[in-house]
């Protein structure tokens, strides 16, 4: 493409380095903020420059984080005697939008795999067990994804945790809310079948 | 379960080819190098998903378009589908009736496909993992949650073989992820053994009334399961290994390691079979792999026949011929270089239908009967 000034150019390349922004798309951002008042174009960039000197990771989960320690484990409403264990911050995000959740949280940052180089010391475990000890935490929730390198981490975190009085439970893996049990596939609904409730005449919502 | 028509579109060199196939038997006559065998492999693909032969895209695609696409009208149990596959230059879509199949553990098994290929020879020469992966071929078609396991099975065993990769003789100071793996290992080996080790018994028997079929009842032909979870369950045997496994660096105990073991008078058939009898064995395999698929599914799989008599002596042909076409009724495609002997032996065996079609330079002629 050509392009009738360096910093039209510069600006497309910059916005052309993000995740699923091509070349065009990032053409048509930098013609839409050149045609709108400049203050706009101000406030972006001083929303992006802040990102990195403000944000830091919450040293008691590794939440995103305006402070030293995030919002949610500032809480004192909420019961640090339970955590839950999440890969991403994009997960604990999905299970705060539950609004089914209040004990606190612990992000991973990652899962064991040796096949992209992460070992148990690179990801945040070490810091989850000192977390047990010094909060004398009751009960740990793995809300990990169910694959090969899921169940390595979750497994792995339990022998870390043996002798401890802390409880370990696991996320339900099953039928998904008004699936069909035919289109189900057969390992999720063996399982369910395994792990099976017995019925308190509960709703969805476990109310 | 038939396939009624086919297209082609920029596959391999066939740019644009279309046929109205017959219900049970098509023959593509043709000199070497013409297109024969890219028809079976594009057969192949719209039934499995994969090419039969190449396992790069970059080898299927017709060079100068960038993109290909196979559509296949399939008659099953009473009603008409609509199978594409195709490439659109970034990647490969599946679609049945215009709607995406979303993975292809769903689509496998939809059309079941048997190649019979002059390649297959490796099943007696080659190694160890060209027997799984026929095993695998055969049980994953007809079970899913068998597949499902034998995914995760590959996938917890590379991960713990990059683990001792890794760690080297360090490996060691970590008991507790070593067990993450072994536990996960157990848990989804031992379902892919429980299958493997039922369909072995079926297929022992299978394979030698095949074999007998052929014209081999003189041959003391056996075929049985070789697994070290015979002898030993998951625990045992990794813990035995584990020696092995730090100084090796990789994992030497599981169902990775199974076989099918091919003997003939005790030894190995393909250290003392002839030529004709590891070629017969060979053959007997793949009926036993219809034969299966046909008892699973109650209806039998599309069979391609690429290739395959000059490797044969003729009254072995007709065997086989003769097995496929008139003691089983699905449809078949055959290849030869050479019109006459298969018209011939069609003619031999009071075939009542078939189309041939002469292939070349990528293009399919039907030739009037």
């Amino acid at each position: 493409m050509k392009y009738t000034s360096k910093h039209i150019e510069d600006a497309v390349e910059a916005f052309s380095m993000l995740p699923s922004i091509g070349k065009k798309s990032a053409l048509r951002l930098v013609l839409y903020l050149l045609q709108q008042e400049p203050e706009k174009s101000d406030k972006l960039s001083a929303s992006i420059k802040q990102l990195h000197t403000m944000v830091k990771s919450c040293k008691v989960c590794n939440a995103y984080s305006d402070h030293d320690i995030c919002m949610i484990c500032a809480d004192q409403s909420r019961n640090r005697r339970q955590v839950c264990v999440v890969e991403s911050i994009r997960d604990m995000m999905a299970i705060e939008d539950t609004q089914q959740y209040n004990g606190t949280y612990h992000v991973l940052g990652g899962l064991i795999s040796p096949l992209d180089g992460i070992g148990p010391d690179d990801i945040h475990i070490d810091q989850l067990l000192e977390r047990v000890k010094e909060d004398s935490v009751e009960e740990i929730i793995m809300a990990i994804p169910p694959s090969i390198e899921g169940e390595t981490t979750i497994f792995y975190i339990n022998k870390q945790l043996k002798g401890q009085s802390v409880q370990i439970s696991v996320i339900a893996r099953g039928v998904s809310f008004s699936g069909d049990l035919e289109y189900t596939d057969e390992i999720t609904l063996g399982r369910s079948l395994v792990s099976r409730m017995p019925y308190k005449g509960q709703t969805m919502n476990g109310e | 379960m038939y396939i009624e028509k086919l297209k082609l579109s920029n596959y391999k060199n066939h740019q644009a080819t279309q046929l109205n196939l017959d219900e049970r038997v098509n023959i593509f006559v043709g000199n070497n190098g013409m297109g024969k065998t890219n028809l079976l492999d594009g057969l192949y693909m719209v039934c499995y998903g994969r090419s039969y032969f190449s396992t790069k895209e970059i080898h299927i695609k017709n060079y100068d378009a960038g993109y290909y696409r196979l559509e296949a009208k399939v008659y099953k149990q009473g009603s008409h589908e609509k199978a594409v596959v195709k490439h659109d230059g970034k990647q490969k879509l599946i679609e049945v009736d215009d709607v995406a199949i979303e993975s292809m553990v769903e689509y496998l098994g939809r059309y079941p496909v048997i190649m019979i290929s002059p390649g297959d020879i490796e099943l007696v020469y080659g190694g160890s993992e060209v027997r799984r992966r026929f095993l695998d071929q055969i049980l994953s078609q007809v079970d899913k949650t068998y597949l499902k396991h034998l995914m995760a099975y590959n996938r917890v065993l590379k991960q713990r073989n990059a683990f001792l990769k890794q760690m080297g003789d360090r490996a060691k100071q970590n008991a507790h992820l070593v067990e993450a793996w072994n536990v996960q290992m157990a848990s989804h080996g031992a379902a892919v053994f429980n299958v493997r080790h039922k369909f072995l018994e079926e297929l022992e028997l299978l394979f030698k009334s095949k074999y007998d079929l052929l014209g081999g009842q003189q041959d003391d032909v056996a075929l049985s399961y070789k697994s070290q979870l015979l002898s030993d369950d998951f625990h045992e045997g990794l813990s035995k290994h584990w020696e092995k496994d730090v100084v090796l660096r990789r994992s030497n105990f599981g169902v990775h390691r199974d076989d099918i073991l091919l003997q003939k008078d005790s030894m190995l058939l393909r250290k003392v079979g002839s030529q004709g009898q590891i070629k017969t064995a060979v053959l007997a395999l793949k009926l036993s792999q219809i034969e299966h698929i046909g008892a699973t599914f109650g209806y039998l799989p599309i069979v391609l026949l690429d290739d395959i008599f000059d490797k044969l002596d003729p009254l072995r042909i007709k065997n086989l011929i003769k097995e496929l076409v008139c003691e089983q009724q699905g449809q078949i495609f055959i290849t030869d270089a050479f019109k006459l002997r298969l018209v011939d032996l069609l003619h031999d065996i009071n075939l009542p239908s078939y189309k041939v079609w002469v292939i070349q330079d990528g293009e399919a002629e039907l030739l009037e009967a």
